[in-house]
């Protein structure tokens, strides 16, 4: 196939708004597992994303990648946190920090999905994360909401990094492209 | 004696040893002479106790080094406790004196505790220990026991040590303890090992700080007295100054608090427990309560709940159930002779048979089949029925009773133990039937009286009281009087009517597929209820008065009269025609009601009456009318209007009535603010000094103005008819006014009193005609006085509206159009009246009669009714 392909700017608009509100989410969580834990609020945290994040010199195609590629590490932490944090310590009813909890979640994958398909449009491949390393194990409890408040501080920074980049294809002249092949997806 | 031989022993030795020890911590305590074996008994300061039994003599050293001493020392500990134990070295054996071993305690080399452990010589070669609580964390700093032997005086051979915890189980953590689970209301202590290189800022417990103290150069302790935070655990915070954050989760609660054990047999092969938590732990996270009956383990699910395989029938017995978690354990009991706490299983398999019209049969089995053998009682509940109670050994069907025909029901099963009954099982699933159709119930029949005619009314019939489609209705008459032929006529279903003339015995039927509804017959008279008229011989003894309803009701209450054979009955109607009549039927010994019509509007007026039922026509005791809604509050004469702003404001009152607003009056109303009123006074100031000033001039200068403008008239020779005063009273603010002044309305005999002089009028009187425009008087003396004056009518005679003639719909009671031509002053003085707008005050409304009501009001005062009633 021979045609131009394109990705319409209206669609990456609204990942960049799907971004905007998972950072949103997050920040909410935060604040709630801040107060519920009684936290500082200039508590440092691990880095636990190591992926390059995408720099201005990258291309798009490459840009995404490194996006999906971050994104796909948050969701995987922010799944084991949720897990953890069920099997540890959850013994108290439906709380608001819960139910923010799900919603971010569930918006992540959200956002995961759409850069996923922009990255396809952009002639990517999604790429998995292979984690050899054994999933993460606590110490002591304590150790485990130190690790759950750094991995959504990742989230927040991740989603933060999206709506950045998304932000920069909206202005971007340079059209998605597809591999070697003629196929061209451009933003509209 | 054998305790005095031997604390003197102790005591010689103490003093020769010149040792002193922490008071209370070592006693010693035996039996028999020096030398002779003994007990010591040691009590360390937390308490913990070791026995030892030696014998054998002391040997002495010449070097003053014993070769005897400890030897396999090991340190186990548990939390904060610790178990020091060691055995002794084999060149003890051949000691007859007694060992002192003392203990010393460093943490973080510093000294802390030390404490002596004597072991008598017949006890030598055995193991010995030592337990101690560490007040401090022991993961937190490094806790050294050195443990040394003294012999009479002489210290034993190089002593033993053991250090805990490990380094590298230290060095990995920062906070202690870690995820432990700890008592609500004890004191506890937190200890802080701060990294190399960083400088301790402070700590707390979720977010509370206490008593920190520093126990080493890096390390730190925070004591805090305990309180429950939350399941999730509290935090115990570290900061440095550099703003690393480490911390440990503590899991604050209390041991469990289950109480109400209630034991019972379901299968009657086993004890179904149950109780209730009571409060809450805090410390499930970390450590769950786990619960024994009678010391076997019981497996939790969603519900407190514990079974265990008995024998029933062995009388009354103890059940004890253990609740045990990290920081404690509750034991509760509950006694029970397990055959009187027999709590069923819901009856199995309900199934319905034998469906009838108003009977039904039910049947269902048991999946325990002891229950064969149980006297029992079960309760059957069927929807839109009352539950039937059914009692029977091993009670396995039923037949259910009094439903209704044609009834669509679900049925549900439950039983119990009639003796010693303990509980109810749980409900049976559900079953539904539907009845059998039958004939219909009786009608409710009533009439009312329009014009010459009778219409008899009926109720439709409920789907409870049809039992099936109705698919006519029969109708049957004779007359009380002359010809006793029978008239039958077939009503169509979905009219509930029939009109008839003449007094008649009336008898309707309802039909349906399965038959005919007993007859419900009712007889007519001259005097039928529902309507107006009223019957001769009740005129006297009836009691007509007005009401006023309350929420849309009216509460009635009457004597008894020995008349009401067969009850009473209420009817009620609304004033206007074509409402049909709404009625309730009820028994002798009810007199009060309230009545309530289904489809009132505010401000419709209604008829009510109250009849004895008798064995011939119905007896009418007691007639209302008034409204059970009003619209507004009609003694309302003043309404206020706040918060206005100054300037030109138009205020409209007027009444609400059936009809909608009625009758307005315009007020014109300048607002003025404070600047205003003062430019007011100014002017009217201004106006003062001018209209002065003429009052003076014209003073100077009367004679020439009379002259001018004032000449002497002669005195007019006044007629009779003008000097009799007349007393007219406004209809409105009438006594003897109807319920609500438009019915009963009397209009009032105007007579001519010649005798009485014009100034004579009451206030009364010129107060009601100050309100009315004046008048162009052909008489010139009262153009010139322009007295406030009543001008007489002419008598009417006409009838008062009475008790036997209540006042049709809009219209005075008493009065017909033909009969009431009130005269109008036009008419009497010969001028015209056109274009005057008197106002009439009512005491509830203010009302301005448009020309046209001036009209009607001329033509017999129709209107003045349906204002009133408004």
């Amino acid at each position: 196939m021979g045609g131009v392909m394109t990705v319409k700017r209206s669609t990456v608009a609204k990942v960049a708004d799907l971004a905007a509100l998972v950072q949103h989410e997050c920040t909410d969580v935060l604040i709630q597992y801040r107060n519920q834990e009684n936290l500082p609020n200039d508590m440092g945290s691990d880095r636990l994303v190591f992926v390059s994040p995408p720099s201005s010199q990258l291309d798009i195609r490459s840009k995404l990648q490194s996006l999906h590629s971050g994104l796909d590490k948050c969701y995987s932490l922010l799944e084991r946190a949720i897990a953890l944090e069920k099997m540890e310590l959850d013994r108290d009813q439906m709380s608001e920090y819960k139910n923010g909890r799900r919603r971010l979640k569930e918006e992540l994958l959200n956002l995961l999905k759409s850069t996923e398909e922009l990255l396809k449009a952009a002639g990517g491949k999604p790429v998995r994360n292979q984690d050899d390393l054994e999933p993460y194990h606590p110490n002591n409890v304590f150790h485990l909401k130190l690790w759950v408040y750094s991995v959504y501080i990742e989230v927040k920074l991740w989603s933060k990094t999206a709506f950045t980049v998304m932000k920069e294809l909206q202005s971007a002249k340079e059209p998605l492209k597809r591999g070697k092949r003629s196929t061209r997806r451009t933003l509209q | 004696m054998i305790r005095f031989w031997f604390l003197l022993l102790v005591l010689i030795r103490l003093g020769q040893q010149n040792q002193p020890g922490p008071p209370g911590r070592s006693l010693a305590a035996g039996s028999g002479p020096p030398g002779s074996a003994v007990n010591l008994l040691s009590i360390n300061v937390d308490s913990s106790v070791t026995i030892r039994t030696s014998s054998g003599p002391v040997p002495v050293f010449s070097s003053g080094v014993s070769p005897c001493g400890p030897r396999n020392l090991t340190v186990s500990r548990s939390d904060q406790t610790v178990l020091v134990q060691w055995e002794d070295d084999a060149s003890c054996s051949a000691l007859n004196d007694p060992i002192l071993y003392n203990v010393t305690v460093l943490v973080e080399n510093q000294d802390v505790h030390s404490d002596g452990v004597w072991v008598a010589p017949g006890l030598i070669g055995s193991t010995h220990s030592w337990r101690w609580t560490s007040p401090v964390p022991m993961d937190c700093a490094a806790h050294t026991f050195r443990l040394r032997a003294q012999i009479n005086n002489q210290t034993s051979r190089p002593d033993q040590h053991w250090t805990l915890p490990d380094k590298e189980a230290v060095y990995s953590r920062s906070v202690f303890p870690q995820d432990a689970a700890l008592e609500a209301g004890s004191l506890a202590t937190f200890c802080c090992v701060v990294p190399h290189g960083q400088q301790f800022h402070q700590m707390h417990l979720d977010g509370h700080t206490g008593n920190t103290t520093k126990i080493s150069e890096h390390r730190y302790a925070l004591t805090v007295r305990l309180k429950p935070v939350k399941e999730s655990g509290a935090d115990v915070q570290c900061e440095t100054k550099s703003g690393e954050v480490h911390g440990a989760t503590v899991f604050i609660g209390y041991p469990p608090g289950d109480k109400d054990l209630q034991c019972e047999t379901q299968n009657l092969e086993s004890v179904d427990c149950r109780w209730n938590e009571g409060r809450n732990t805090m410390v499930k996270v970390k450590s769950e309560t786990r619960y024994q009956l009678d010391g076997s383990p019981c497996v939790i699910g969603s519900e407190l709940r514990c079974s265990k395989k008995v024998k029933i029938g062995g009388g009354e017995r103890n059940w004890t159930l253990t609740a045990q978690n990290v920081l404690g354990q509750v034991e509760i009991r509950d006694s029970a002779d397990l055959t009187r706490r027999v709590h069923m299983f819901a009856p199995h398999d309900l199934s319905v048979g034998d469906v009838e019209a108003r009977s039904v049969r039910l049947s269902w089995s048991w999946t325990v089949q002891q229950y064969q053998n149980l006297s029992l009682s079960c309760q059957m509940m069927a929807s839109d029925a009352d539950g039937s109670i059914k009692h029977g050994v091993g009670l396995k069907a039923a037949v259910l009773t009094e439903l209704k025909p044609n009834w669509k029901y679900e049925v549900k099963v439950r039983c119990g133990t009639a003796q010693h009954f303990w509980k109810w099982s749980d409900w049976s699933s559900r079953v539904s039937f539907h009845t059998d159709g039958d004939a219909p119930d009786a009608l409710d029949v009533w009439m009312q009286k329009k014009g010459s005619q009778t219409v008899i009314v009926w109720k439709k019939l409920l789907a409870n009281q049809s039992h099936g489609d109705v698919s006519g209705y029969e109708v049957t008459w004779t007359r009380t009087s002359g010809s006793h032929r029978l008239y039958k006529v077939e009503v169509n279903a979905s009219v509930h009517q029939y009109t008839l003339d003449g007094d008649s015995i009336v008898t309707v039927t309802a039909k349906n597929q399965h038959g005919s509804s007993p007859p419900s017959t009712i007889t007519v008279s001259a005097a039928s209820p529902g309507t107006m008229e009223l019957q001769d011989q009740n005129e006297t003894s009836m009691n007509l008065s007005c009401f006023t309803g309350s929420d849309g009701g009216l509460d009635l209450s009457w004597s008894h009269r020995p008349e009401a054979s067969c009850g009473y009955v209420v009817d009620w109607f609304p004033a206007l025609e074509g409402d049909r009549v709404d009625w309730l039927k009820l028994p002798p010994s009810q007199n009060r009601v309230r009545i309530k019509p289904k489809n009132d509007v505010a401000g419709r007026r209604y008829w009510v009456s109250i009849y004895a039922c008798t064995r011939g026509a119905p007896l009418l005791l007691e007639r209302k009318d008034g409204f059970f809604t009003e619209r507004q509050n009609p003694a309302d004469s003043s309404l206020t209007a706040r918060n206005l702003q100054s300037g030109f404001y138009t205020f409209i009152v007027a009444a609400q009535t059936v009809a909608g607003a009625y009758g307005n009056t315009t007020l014109e109303v300048l607002l003025n603010d404070e600047g205003s009123l003062n430019n007011i006074f100014i002017s009217m100031g201004a106006v003062f000094i001018l209209l002065f000033l003429i009052t003076v001039l014209c003073h100077r200068h009367w004679a020439c103005i009379k002259e001018k403008f004032y000449p002497d008239i002669p005195k007019p020779n006044l007629a009779d008819w003008f000097t009799s005063p007349v007393k007219s009273v406004n209809p409105y603010l009438q006594s003897g006014l109807g319920c609500h002044g438009e019915e009963n309305m009397a209009v009032p005999e105007l007579l001519l009193k010649p005798a009485e002089p014009l100034n004579n009028n009451n206030q009364e009187d010129v107060d009601l005609m100050s309100q009315a425009p004046p008048l162009n008087h052909s008489n010139p003396a009262q153009g010139r006085h322009a007295v406030s004056t009543v001008f007489p009518n002419p008598t009417y005679n006409l009838p008062a509206a009475g008790p036997g003639r209540p006042a049709g719909p809009g219209r005075p009671a008493g009065l017909e159009p033909s009969d009431y031509h009130p005269q109008s002053l036009a008419e009497m003085f010969g001028q015209n009246q056109a274009g005057q707008k008197p106002i009439i005050c009512v005491s509830e409304y203010i009302m301005a009669l448009q020309p046209t009501q001036r009209a009607a009001q001329k033509n017999g005062g129709k209107h003045d009714g349906d204002s009133a009633e408004s």
